[in-house]
């Protein structure tokens, strides 16, 4: 009974306010020019759920306000795409997330300009050949608005009658800001002092502190990197699974659960003179997101290829009508088309193209989990700008039948 | 947002005039298999009215939304998770009532041993059945004891400012009351033993009820008779199927709520498992001071040894640089717990330049050394799952071999020209380094 009890008691008493609001911006730049970034609001949940009451909104039409907001964003800035991440709801709070990928840095400022940030992103080159040594960027701004960082008016806001700025239940000293950037490589300055968070730096300012200047700087150098150079033509078929898979039990369950929750999406990009760039893309969801990083991580030094001969890259998929983020490699030297024709093969017009599935098995009845589940998806951008894509199942992983790509 | 604006009224119209009561229902059967049930009446006439314009459905939407946003934050799981075999929830919901709102949260059982074992430990009360020798007209006197004896719970109940404001609101005393279902109805007169401060009466289908201050959940002994013939198979089979009524729309919706809920967590430790069984080896044999050989093996087990050595070959199949530099073996192995495994092992054809691995090596002269710093940076994220596991799990090595004598390392050495680092999970959640410190010449 005891317990019960409280649980109801729990549920009775849901709305009471506590704690503070805060705004995230996480920025990760990579060397392709990219840059990813989470931007976050996290509310106590029963200030937040006040507030809809307040604004007379459902939550679900808050979240699709505020996911409308991250798209009209992409649309009017351009080069930027934003993901179809779920919000989530914890214990005592509500964290507000939108997800953005940005194709280049004018489009990354452009975003932090409507949150009342300046951003100057600069690219440092070596003085001959012009590669690309290192970024110095500063973000600032002459006080930190609450309103503009929020970025979310419909909901954090008054209604118009009203004389209130921002929501009642939050006083000035429990607003917060803080700004995490990542640079790969060395960091030559961080200016001012800076927290060191995972692989970040982070800077926060709280409540009168907002109204100061705000200045953040930071600089890199990309480190050395020496390409791996070896055999350009492929060689033989490599290994298949069949032989230690009859040593094997319960191999079914763990490969049902992460059907459609973790498996590559291989994206060709054909160009106008026939080389092919290939994007390796896996796609996670917050469950498999931490295996996702620890193997991408530890690709980077069990296959130094991903980091020497490919180069971190990002992209906006879109799978199953949702608009996921695939972290992954994309080669820095375009693959002349017969390197890569045992995967995949443009049709002469340049309207299709085949899709040899790689042989991992030699009885398809020996996968694990659905013979049917999606292992993979090859999307394929032709030189002319149209896209076609097909999955690749796991039964097709055992000498299937060439996969035809049509837009 | 229904579910704060209903909330909010719910706590609002408390405080001015409603009142709750509790109810306790249990139901036995002869074999000692029955259900045990709570219910929690809200009853007030504003609270009344206001739940009376929204409807049930809209009640069940609010709830359904509650628990689909708080089923992660572990408070509802406490509720079904780890039922032990035989217990079953059959019910929890809140339900729309003339007077106003009721919260039923019940369970069912397949003997008393399992009832009053899970009872215990749960707080809930625990329940004994006496059976008589036959009557001469061949009837039997079933007595069921309900005996409560928790004094830190109403000490805990009073704790608690939403409880002491309604008891405040109830002039300091809340009703409980306790409905009683044996095998066969109770008998007119005779049917329940006298308690202090408890009305006794019973109800047109043989139910016996005791009503009586919330205290009594503290401290309390019950006792209520039921008579007849024994029950036949079929007449079990029957009352058995009553008891356990098909689960309400409302309820089956959150039973779908929990059945993803239980997914998610069992995805959540499946892939914390897959990490530790995704052991790393990596062996550097620097043959110069910037070339080395690499030897790369992932060994997986368990049960996501296959799907993962499929990830890795699919990975090295998709990108042509991966596969044409290596010679790559597959082989099945047996782990040093005995576990079977797959071990995926690439060794490079040539000689490969230090700084591909780019910024996880570091080389600096120091007079007659050169220091090498393979570093580990952050592989595991803060959260990551792994990190919660005790002991600490080791995810891989490192092993370093220089054709230069090694004359100083932070990990073991093996031979004069071979160390090696044991790379457990916390170190993979840092900035890690292995330093080898080998003679220049």
């Amino acid at each position: 009974m005891k317990k019960s009890v409280q649980i109801v008691f729990a549920l009775l008493a849901l709305f009471m306010l506590s704690g503070c609001y805060e705004v995230y911006v996480d920025i990760q730049f990579n060397d392709a020019g990219q840059a990813y970034v989470s931007h976050y609001i996290v509310v106590p949940k029963k200030a937040f759920e006040l507030q809809l009451n307040k604004m007379g909104l459902e939550q679900k039409q808050a979240l699709e306000i505020m996911q409308n907001i991250a798209h009209r964003d992409a649309v009017m800035i351009g080069d930027m795409h934003a993901t179809s991440r779920e919000s989530f709801f914890g214990g005592d709070r509500v964290v507000l997330v939108r997800e953005f990928l940005f194709d280049n840095h004018r489009a990354l400022s452009d975003y932090l300009s409507l949150l009342g940030l300046r951003a100057t992103i600069k690219e440092r080159r070596t003085f001959f050949c012009r590669k690309l040594k290192g970024y110095d960027v500063t973000v600032e701004a002459d006080a930190l608005d609450m309103d503009k960082l929020l970025h979310f008016n419909e909901l954090f806001s008054a209604p118009e009658e009203s004389d209130e700025e921002l929501p009642s239940f939050l006083g000035e000293d429990s607003k917060q800001f803080t700004l995490k950037v990542f640079l790969p490589g060395e960091l030559n300055a961080v200016e001012p002092q800076a927290q060191v968070d995972w692989v970040f730096r982070k800077w926060s300012v709280k409540g009168n502190d907002l109204a100061k200047p705000f200045r953040a700087f930071i600089s890199n150098t990309f480190p050395r990197r020496d390409e791996i150079t070896g055999v350009k033509k492929s060689t033989d078929p490599l290994p298949t699974l069949d032989a230690p898979t009859a040593t094997l039990t319960d191999q079914g369950r763990f490969a049902d659960l992460m059907n459609g929750r973790f498996y590559p999406v291989l994206h060709a990009r054909v160009h106008g003179n026939g080389k092919i760039d290939l994007n390796y893309l896996p796609v996670y969801t917050d469950e498999t997101t931490s295996l996702n990083s620890f193997l991408r991580l530890s690709d980077w030094m069990l296959m130094p290829e991903t980091i020497s001969n490919y180069q971190e890259w990002l992209e906006a998929l879109e799978v199953d009508e949702e608009i996921t983020l695939g972290f992954g490699t994309r080669n820095r030297k375009p693959f002349a088309a017969k390197d890569v024709a045992h995967l995949l093969q443009v049709a002469a017009d340049g309207r299709s193209a085949t899709f040899y599935p790689p042989k991992l098995y030699n009885d398809a009845t020996k996968v694990a989990g659905d013979p049917e589940r999606v292992s993979m998806v090859v999307l394929v951008t032709f030189a002319d700008g149209r896209t076609a894509q097909a999955s690749v199942h796991a039964k097709d992983l055992a000498g299937g039948a060439p996969i035809v790509l049509k837009p | 947002m229904r579910i704060v604006r209903v909330m909010l009224a719910v706590v609002i119209a408390f405080a001015l005039t409603g009142c709750i009561t509790l109810e306790v229902h249990v139901n036995l059967l002869l074999d000692g298999s029955g259900t045990y049930g709570f219910s929690i009446n809200i009853v007030s006439d504003e609270l009344a009215m206001l739940l009376a314009q929204r409807g049930q459905q809209d009640i069940n939407e609010m709830f359904i939304e509650y628990m689909e946003n708080n089923s992660s934050a572990g408070e509802m799981d406490d509720l079904v998770s780890d039922l032990p075999e035989g217990i079953e929830l059959i019910d929890f919901g809140f339900y729309l009532t003339d007077e106003g709102l009721r919260v039923n949260v019940f369970y069912s059982f397949d003997s008393l041993e399992t009832w009053n074992a899970y009872a215990g430990d749960q707080g809930y009360i625990q329940l004994s059945m006496n059976e008589s020798a036959p009557a001469a007209n061949g009837e039997i006197t079933w007595s069921v004891n309900l005996k409560t004896d928790s004094p830190d719970l109403l000490e805990e109940m009073q704790d608690n400012p939403e409880f002491n404001q309604q008891l405040e609101e109830n002039g300091g005393e809340l009703k409980m009351q306790l409905f009683m279902r044996g095998p066969r109805p109770s008998p007119a007169t005779n049917y329940a033993d006298p308690y202090e401060n408890v009305e006794l009466s019973r109800l047109d289908d043989g139910a016996v009820v005791f009503t009586g201050p919330l205290t009594l959940l503290a401290k309390g002994n019950f006792t209520a008779r039921f008579v007849g013939a024994p029950l036949s198979a079929e007449e079990l089979a029957a009352k058995r199927r009553e008891m356990i009524p098909e689960p309400s729309p409302q309820f089956a919706k959150i039973l779908e709520i929990l059945k993803k809920l239980r997914e998610k967590r069992e995805l959540q430790r499946a892939v914390a498992q897959a990490t530790v069984d995704s052991q790393f080896e990596l062996h550097v044999d620097l043959v110069d001071t910037e070339k080395m050989m690499l030897t790369a093996v992932r060994t997986y087990y368990g049960e996501s040894a296959q799907y993962l050595a499929e990830r890795d070959l699919l990975l090295l199949n998709l990108l042509p640089d991966l596969k044409n530099n290596y010679a790559i073996e597959v082989k099945s192995v047996t782990g040093p717990d005995g576990r079977a495994g797959v071990e995926v092992r690439r060794t490079t054809r040539n000689p490969i330049p230090l700084y591909s691995l780019e910024d996880n090596v570091r080389l600096r002269r120091d007079n007659d050394h050169w220091v090498y710093r393979f570093r580990l940076v952050y592989w595991l994220q803060q959260g990551n799952p792994v990190l919660s596991i005790t002991p600490e799990p080791q995810l891989g090595r490192l092993i370093v071999h220089s054709a230069r004598p090694i004359v100083g390392s932070n990990g073991k050495r093996l031979d004069g020209n071979t160390v090696q680092l044991d790379v457990s999970a916390g170190m993979l959640a840092a900035d890690s380094s292995f330093i080898v410190r080998t003679q220049a010449e």
